[in-house]
C-alpha cells in the first residue's frame, strides 16, 4: 500500500522521468492533497533555473578550468621549490652557526680573554683594560709591575695629605691659597 | 541523479587522474547544466552562474584527488557551488535577487498552464530565498537534483535522519507558499 513517506521518496525520480507513478500511486495522489501539493513543489523544483544553463560550451569551459588548473599547479610547484629552497638555506645557515660555533669560536687563549681573566685576578678595579703585552709575562715580572704602580688614593692617602695643619697661621694659608690661585 | 550515474562519475575521475582530459570535458558537460540550475535556484543571479560554475568546476578538479567516490559527484559540485554562493554573498553583504525564469515542465502549447507554471516558480523561488539555508539546500538537493538523503547527508555534512527532517519542514512551509 502506498503511504505519503513512500510516494515523496518517489516524487524525484518521477519528476525528472527516470521513472513513472504506477497505478496505485497514482491513486493515492489523486486522493491525498498534501501529496499534490508536495508533487507540485517538486515539479517546480526540477524547473527553477531552467534558463540558467551555462551560456559557455562545456568543452570551452573545460577548456578554461583545466588551464587554470594547470596554472595553479605550476604556481604550486613554484611555491613548493621556493620554499624547499629557503628551508634547506635556513638549514644551511643554522648548520655553519652552529659549526661556527663549535669549532671556530674565539681561542680561550686568546689576548682578549687571557687579559680579561688576567686582570680580574691581578686586581679588584672595576675597570677592565686589554694589556696585551702582560699576557706572555712571569708571575715576577707582573708583580714588579705592580709594586711600580701608584698606591691607589682610597688605601692612604686624604684629601688632607700634604695640607698645613692645625698649627699654621693665618698668613701660611693666606699664602697657600694666594700660590693655589696662582 | 539525474543526468549520469555514479559509476559513470567514478569512471570519468579515474580517467581524468590518468590525465585524460576528455573526461574533464565529459564531467562538465554532464553535470553544468544542472548544477547550473542548482546554483540558480539557491539565489545565484543568471549573470553570475557562468562565473559560479567555472569556479566550481575549477575548486573541484583541484581537489579530485581527494574525491573517493563516496558521495556523488553531483552532490560534491553542488556542495563546493553552494559554498561559492555563500561565500559571495557574505561578500556582497546581502542576497542577490532571485530570477523567477522558469522551465515550462507543463505542456508548453496550454498558455494557461503555462502562466500557472510560472507563477507556482515564481513563488517557490520566493519561498527558497526565506528558507534557513540547511533546509533551502536539502530541499534543492532532492527535489532538483534528485539526490538520495545518504548523498545529500555526505555532502552537507549531516546525517540522513536530519536530512529528511530538513526537506519535509521545507515543503511544509513552501506549501504555505505555493498553494
Amino acid at each position: 500500500m502506498t503511504n505519503c513517506e513512500g510516494l515523496s521518496d518517489r516524487m524525484p525520480a518521477v519528476a525528472d522521468g527516470r521513472s513513472g507513478w504506477t497505478a496505485e500511486e497514482q491513486a493515492h495522489l489523486d486522493a491525498c492533497a498534501d501529496c499534490r501539493a508536495e508533487w507540485v513543489l517538486v515539479g517546480a523544483a526540477q524547473g527553477i533555473g531552467g534558463t540558467a544553463a551555462p551560456r559557455t560550451d562545456p568543452e570551452a569551459l573545460a577548456t578554461v578550468v583545466l588551464a587554470r588548473v594547470r596554472a595553479a599547479e605550476r604556481a604550486d610547484r613554484r611555491r613548493a621549490t621556493t620554499r624547499w629552497a629557503l628551508t634547506w638555506c635556513g638549514l644551511a645557515a643554522a648548520a655553519a652557526l652552529m659549526l661556527a660555533v663549535l669549532f671556530g669560536g674565539p681561542d680561550p687563549a686568546t689576548p682578549e680573554v687571557a687579559t680579561a681573566a688576567s686582570t680580574a685576578s691581578v686586581t679588584d678595579v672595576a675597570f677592565h683594560v686589554p694589556l696585551p703585552e702582560l699576557d706572555g709575562a712571569e708571575p715576577e715580572e707582573l708583580q714588579a709591575v705592580l709594586d711600580g704602580l701608584e698606591v691607589p688614593l682610597g688605601e692612604s692617602s686624604t684629601l688632607d695629605a700634604g695640607l698645613p695643619g692645625d698649627d699654621v697661621t693665618q698668613q701660611d694659608m693666606e699664602r697657600v691659597l694666594r700660590a693655589w690661585e696662582g | 541523479m539525474t543526468d549520469a550515474g555514479p559509476r559513470d562519475d567514478v569512471a570519468l575521475v579515474a580517467a581524468y587522474r590518468r590525465a585524460d582530459e576528455r573526461a574533464a570535458t565529459e564531467i562538465v558537460r554532464r553535470h553544468a547544466p544542472g548544477l547550473a540550475r542548482y546554483l540558480h535556484g539557491l539565489g545565484a543571479g543568471p549573470s553570475d552562474v557562468d562565473d559560479l560554475l567555472q569556479e566550481t568546476f575549477f575548486k573541484a578538479f583541484r581537489a579530485l584527488e581527494g574525491w573517493r567516490g563516496e558521495a556523488s559527484l553531483r552532490g560534491w559540485l553542488c556542495t563546493i557551488g553552494a559554498n561559492l554562493v555563500r561565500d559571495g554573498f557574505r561578500r556582497s553583504r546581502g542576497r542577490t535577487v532571485i530570477s523567477i525564469e522558469d522551465r515550462d515542465l507543463a505542456d508548453a502549447s496550454d498558455p494557461f498552464e503555462e502562466v500557472a507554471a510560472q507563477e507556482t516558480g515564481s513563488r517557490l523561488a520566493a519561498g527558497l530565498a526565506g528558507l534557513p539555508r540547511l533546509q533551502r539546500e536539502v530541499f534543492l538537493l532532492r527535489a532538483q537534483q534528485g539526490c538520495e538523503y545518504d548523498d545529500i547527508a555526505r555532502a552537507l555534512g549531516t546525517t540522513p535522519g536530519a536530512a529528511r527532517v530538513h526537506y519535509h519542514h521545507a515543503v511544509k512551509r513552501l506549501k504555505e507558499l505555493v498553494p
